[in-house]
């Protein structure tokens, strides 16, 4: 919320106070047509009704004045851009989140409290699409970005039933090349945010334990140049008890992307409320500088106000005295 | 003579035939006194002067008898005249005409002096001038008659001084001693004691005639978009009077008012008056009212 063009208002006003005190200040103006002399015209003074005359032509007059002021008001408004910048919701409806999820077998003992964070985490969000992604040697799309929060929610509980039975995800094993391709699924999660021409706040939010077994196409570190090139802000979720150089290198490259490393202990169920308000309260303020580029002008206001003001001295030229 | 022979021509037009007849009742002097002009001859009595008797008549008639003759002296006709920059201002006001209170005075004031000097009588001029009330010597001759006119016109122009009626009168009644017929040319004042006395004085000393001169409406020309300026002031009238019809009005009722208190105040005191507003309607009133005047005589 601010006025970008405040000198314009300024201006406006100060015109408008410029020209009221000329016109208070100037004599009062000798009539262009000579006018009808006439004598004892102060005899209308002494009758009854003049001040009851003098009376209802100083209000009109004074309304006409106020609603010249009203007007003007308006029309300062108007020209110094009065712009909205940070309603949330309009930033927030620029949002895409795409919670890409380590489905490998070490990920095994934590995908239901990662998954529960996820829901805690859309239950938190409520205005951004959101897309879901799970990977192992592939990426497989749970859903695509969408910013239907019940099929969210339903989709993510049905994620969570799937990833408790003892098959892997379908899709995601390729034997052939390996298992727990960090690299490779953070570059395909960094793929799946559409509209890359727009401005977009992108988020991403990786579980992984950064174990890394057989030959990935991308390493952590290309798949994070892709993701900064991309302006993906990237945060990770790993459990407690990961081994700490997989800690620091993904701090270490989540930290490029201005994201961070959040730890998940296992059975805890109050920590998912911890992780839910931290990624979104840093994605929030980093959200909030990139939607100031955002700042619409909000012109109601000022015509409102305007059209009040003409409206006002309208009313008072036309009274019927 | 610009002034006397527009006036002449105006009551010519008007009323030709009137004006015809009213010349024609000359009033002669009934008085008698010392004079060339020899009328009758009467018995004498005791106090008449010695070198009035006729003494070859008195020696055929066998008494004294005395020469009266025709009183030489005429009337003098005066124009009291409450001049100042009001006069300048609107009697009349029509989307067709402006008639100015200061051609209806010098139209009233100067058509009674032509008749009264086609009459044979002196006609003077009482005013306001710019060092005070003046009176101007009584003459027969029309060149001097259109001068007094003149000064008239001169005193009531817009930026001449205020009128001062009170020192005027006070004036006309201490500086002139003889009886007099007096024309007292008056503004559309508030009527008070204060004036009434001093035209209860005048009426007592010389034989008396009011005229008064209208005030325009000063919403009139308002009502038709033409600004309207206080010739006192030098003010606009405000304009949202006219659109004030309560207010029109009652100014109307107000001057009314003025005008009938005024009426009044004078048919008590047993002067002639009229009233005149427009410059059309002044030379007809005037003439009525002289007649009116023959009459009573």
């Amino acid at each position: 919320m601010a006025l970008i063009q405040w000198w314009v208002g300024a201006a406006v006003l100060a015109l408008g106070v410029v020209v009221g005190l000329l016109a208070w200040l100037r004599p009062p103006r000798a009539p262009s047509h000579p006018g009808v002399l006439v004598a004892a015209s102060e005899r209308l003074r002494r009758l009854p009704s003049w001040k009851e005359a003098v009376r209802r032509e100083s209000r009109k007059r004074r309304l006409l004045v106020a609603g010249v002021a009203v007007a003007i008001a308006g029309l300062a408004l108007l020209g110094s851009r009065f712009v909205m910048v940070n309603e949330e919701s309009e930033a927030m409806r620029q949002r895409d989140v795409v919670l890409c999820m380590d489905v490998s077998g070490s990920m095994v003992p934590v995908v239901e409290d990662i998954v529960d964070t996820y829901r805690a985490l859309v239950g938190e969000l409520t205005e951004e699409r959101i897309g879901f992604v799970m990977f192992d040697a592939n990426a497989v799309t749970g859903f695509a970005l969408t910013d239907d929060h019940e099929e969210v929610a339903t989709r993510l509980a049905a994620a969570r039933e799937e990833l408790r039975g003892e098959d892997p995800v379908a899709g995601t094993t390729a034997p052939a090349s390996g298992s727990s391709l960090v690299g490779d699924g953070l570059a395909s999660c960094v793929q799946h945010f559409d509209r890359p021409e727009e401005e977009r706040a992108r988020t991403l939010v990786l579980a992984t334990d950064n174990l890394v077994s057989g030959d990935s196409l991308y390493t952590l570190q290309e798949a994070t140049d892709l993701a900064v090139e991309r302006d993906v802000m990237v945060f990770a979720v790993t459990p407690r008890g990961t081994q700490a150089n997989a800690v620091a290198e993904l701090r270490g490259q989540t930290a490029r992307t201005h994201g961070d490393v959040l730890l998940l202990s296992a059975g805890e169920p109050t920590n998912t409320a911890v992780i839910s308000l931290a990624v979104a309260k840093q994605e929030r303020t980093v959200l909030l500088a990139t939607a100031q580029e955002h700042s619409f002008d909000v012109i109601a206001p000022g015509v409102l106000i305007t059209l009040l003001g003409l409206g006002v001295v309208t009313a008072a030229d036309r009274r019927k005295p | 003579m610009a002034l006397l022979n527009r006036i002449r021509t105006r009551a010519e037009l008007v009323a030709h035939r009137r004006v015809r007849t009213l010349l024609d009742g000359r009033h002669a002097s009934t008085s008698h006194a010392r004079s060339l002009d020899f009328s009758d001859l009467r018995a004498y009595v005791a106090g008449d002067d010695v070198a009035d008797i006729d003494w070859k008549a008195s020696a055929r008639h066998g008494d004294l008898l005395v020469k009266r003759h025709v009183a030489e002296r005429r009337a003098v006709v005066m124009l009291v005249v409450d001049t100042g920059r009001e006069l300048a201002a609107a009697a009349h006001w029509d989307p067709t005409a402006t008639d100015l209170k200061r051609d209806v005075a010098v139209t009233a004031a100067g058509l009674v002096g032509w008749i009264a000097m086609r009459a044979g009588d002196h006609v003077g001029l009482v005013h306001s001038g710019p060092d005070g009330p003046r009176a101007t010597r009584p003459s027969t001759r029309e060149v001097d008659l259109e001068r007094m006119l003149e000064e008239v016109v001169r005193a009531c122009d817009p930026d001449a001084a205020g009128r001062r009626t009170l020192d005027l009168l006070d004036h006309a009644s201490v500086a002139l001693r003889r009886r007099t017929l007096m024309v007292v040319v008056l503004d559309d004042l508030e009527w008070g004691p204060d004036v009434e006395h001093r035209l209860v004085r005048l009426a007592a000393q010389h034989e008396l005639v009011v005229l008064t001169v209208a005030d325009a409406d000063p919403t009139a020309p308002l009502r038709h978009g033409i600004a309207t300026v206080d010739v006192g002031t030098r003010r606009t009238v405000p304009d949202f009077v006219a659109a004030h019809p309560g207010l029109v009005a009652e100014l109307a009722s107000a001057d009314a008012d003025r005008k009938e208190r005024r009426e009044t105040a004078l048919r008590r005191l047993g002067v002639a008056h009229v009233h005149l507003a427009r410059l059309d309607e002044a030379v007809p009133a005037l003439l009525t009212l002289m007649e009116r005047r023959r009459r009573v005589r």
